[in-house]
């Protein structure tokens, strides 16, 4: 592996590849072709049981990151003490007002969460960037962040145009009044930006006189296969939100190697295969009992307000969703130095045998 | 002679613009729920409904029994508030089926005529299906089909049973038959009430809650570093924004501007949460 390649990728091509999106668009295209209408059945079940081992400890991975470690709760204070009252005070009030609380609750969470998928494509879109020397200024940068933004608000202005009513665990919420202009306005925007982005790679490309690396780009071309391949494909939309777990346990499995790496006793800082694999499945294992108590204990600890368990099953959950929608916005800022040292760097350089893998 | 014809078209406009009292209006203690009655293929059971609304059977009857996704069904005299007077029980007389074209689907509400469901109740228990049920087309008359208030019929089956047997049965405070135009009238008009009553009490709560937070903060404003003061503000502001949603979320279903503008603020709040940490500076 060349330095230039080592410097890209987190593990090596063929691992990043798949982890950012790769996975995804092949499995997007492998549906497109082969997948029959009486099969979704069968795909929607096998997204149900990823749930316990991709989406839950997703969610997990983000708190268990945040209260680790003391020093991680007192750099963010209002995150790691306040921001739990806030969602657990707007929790019970969709659980007490079901029928003006709650309706806006569930809508807030519907346009929330494609809002949460988009900023992590971007904030991938500019780890890798910057991995691969690819500076951006601040119309580029502008130009990226709508091009992958738009897609989800399109596809969002497109679902509100139906104007019927929806049902979520019992409690009904309704469409917004969208006119249609606004979605083909917000595709028209979508398209001119992507030009914009792929004039903008070109034009890097033709400077440098090397080619851009596809893995820059991967995470906003997966970004528009998750929101307009979905919304063409139903079963394929409910494989997206495992797509972007596994994007994300990608990253902070990263990010936690690093850090353990830095504590480890030895002098190179370098974890050996045994201690890599043991930590990772030592986390894994963590975040998987984590995020099955989130999503399956939890809600069930709640009071009902006199409605019904499965009603007050769906807000609680939206809850803890939202939670981590709240402190994944803030715990991974590249502004931060913390996570820019873990987010630049390449796992040979704290793990042994990450160069092994490399050669796969 | 002009006067006649004049009178004539007069009556004939109005025999048909006037509207028929076929929807029987429910007022539950968790809402309206609206029935618009079979009258063309099941009338004998239509003036059963209206002899027994007139008499005040269905007031304080309660709907007890349930299964998920599948009926909610009125419970006997019983489990009502108050026992029938006899008037009130002299006018419960058994109903032959009148079967119709219609199919026992969801939003049917049927009525059984066998002596079984007799035994059970009487034949002013109706149940209304929360999914179809083909086996009741040759069983059951099917006397009308809910328009409004299955929300809270959904919500209601949803409920932990045991035995079929709800916890917290649905009262009925009190029932009329009245015409489409009235009912969805008292329909819209018990939704906007609820709704503002509802709304006022959670920005009343929300009101003291950033009262409460003020008076701490003033009281603290000389040990509390500036930054943590204007995060908390911003705290404060993101809960006005949340309550302002809240209340102009109903009028984004009718209104496109209130729709977009209600996105582009949720758009920019998701932002500013993001940065709360960061307002610290």
């Amino acid at each position: 592996m060349n330095s230039t390649t080592k410097d890209l990728y987190f593990v090596n091509p063929l691992i990043d590849f798949l982890f950012i999106g790769g996975l995804s668009i092949i499995t997007f295209i492998l549906m497109m072709i082969f997948l029959q209408d009486q099969e979704y059945a069968m795909i929607l079940t096998v997204a149900a049981a990823l749930t316990w081992i991709c989406n839950n400890p997703h969610f997990a991975a983000t708190t268990y990151r945040l209260y680790k470690t003391k020093e991680n709760m007192m750099q963010f204070p209002f995150t790691s003490f306040v921001v739990p009252f806030i969602v657990l005070a707007a929790t019970y009030a969709a659980l007490g007002f079901p029928k003006t609380v709650a309706p806006f609750f569930i809508k807030f969470y519907f346009i929330w969460s494609p809002f949460h998928f988009s900023g992590q494509s971007f904030g991938v879109s500019m780890v890798y960037a910057k991995r691969a020397g690819y500076q951006l200024n601040n119309f580029q940068r502008q130009c990226l962040k709508v091009f992958i933004y738009s897609s989800f608000i399109a596809i969002l202005l497109k679902l509100d145009m139906a104007l019927a009513n929806s049902d979520y665990h019992g409690f009904e919420y309704y469409a917004f009044n969208i006119p249609s202009w606004a979605y083909y306005t917000m595709m028209g925007i979508m398209t001119v930006s992507g030009v914009l982005v792929l004039f903008h790679a070109a034009q890097w490309s033709r400077k440098n006189k090397k080619r851009l690396p596809l893995i820059v780009l991967l995470p906003a071309i997966t970004h528009i296969v998750w929101f307009i391949g979905g919304e063409r494909h139903v079963a394929f939309d409910g494989l997206v939100p495992f797509f972007h777990s596994a994007q994300y346990l990608f990253i902070a499995w990263a990010m936690q190697t690093k850090d353990i790496a830095e504590k480890s006793q030895s002098e190179s800082k370098k974890l050996s295969r045994k201690d890599t694999l043991f930590h990772t499945a030592k986390w894994f294992l963590v975040n998987c009992f984590v995020g099955a108590f989130m999503f399956e204990i939890l809600p069930y600890l709640f009071p009902k307000f006199g409605g019904s368990a499965y009603g007050a099953f769906g807000i609680v959950i939206i809850g803890v969703q939202i939670h981590h929608f709240f402190v994944d916005g803030v715990i991974w800022k590249l502004k931060s130095q913390q996570n820019k040292s873990a987010l630049f760097i390449n796992s040979s350089d704290y793990l042994d045998f990450s160069q092994q893998g490399a050669r796969l | 002679m002009k006067l006649l014809i004049l009178l004539f078209f007069t009556s004939f406009t109005f025999t048909f613009s006037a509207q028929m009292e076929d929807h029987l209006v429910l007022k539950t203690n968790q809402g309206v729920i609206i029935i618009e009655l079979n009258t063309e293929e099941a009338p004998n059971h239509f003036a059963q409904i209206t002899k027994l609304v007139e008499l005040g059977i269905y007031n304080g009857l309660s709907f007890n029994y349930a299964t998920k996704d599948y009926y909610v069904q009125l419970g006997s005299e019983s489990e009502r508030k108050h026992l029938f007077y006899p008037s009130q029980k002299k006018a419960i007389t058994p109903m032959a089926n009148e079967f119709s074209q219609f199919k026992h689907l969801r939003r049917a509400v049927t009525m059984p005529s066998d002596p079984e469901a007799e035994k059970k109740g009487g034949s002013f228990v109706f149940t209304i299906l929360l999914d179809q049920i083909e086996d009741l087309d040759s069983k059951q008359t099917i006397i009308g089909f809910v328009t409004h208030g299955m929300d809270i019929l959904d919500q209601l089956s949803a409920q932990e049973v045991q035995d079929d047997i709800l916890k917290t049965p649905l009262i009925i405070e009190s029932s009329a038959l009245r015409t489409k135009d009235h009912a969805l009238n008292e329909y819209f008009s018990h939704e906007d009430s609820f709704f503002y009553k509802d709304i006022s009490i959670f920005n009343a709560s929300l009101f003291i809650f950033i009262l409460l937070i003020q008076l701490v903060l003033y009281n603290i404003k000389d040990k509390l570093d500036m930054a943590y003061m204007s995060a908390i503000n911003l705290i404060i502001f993101l809960c006005c924004v949340f309550s302002l949603l809240v209340y102009l979320y109903p009028m984004a279903r009718e209104n496109s501007m209130v729709a977009l503008g209600i996105v582009l603020l949720l758009l920019q709040s998701f932002k500013m949460m993001s940065s709360l940490e960061y307002s610290r500076g």
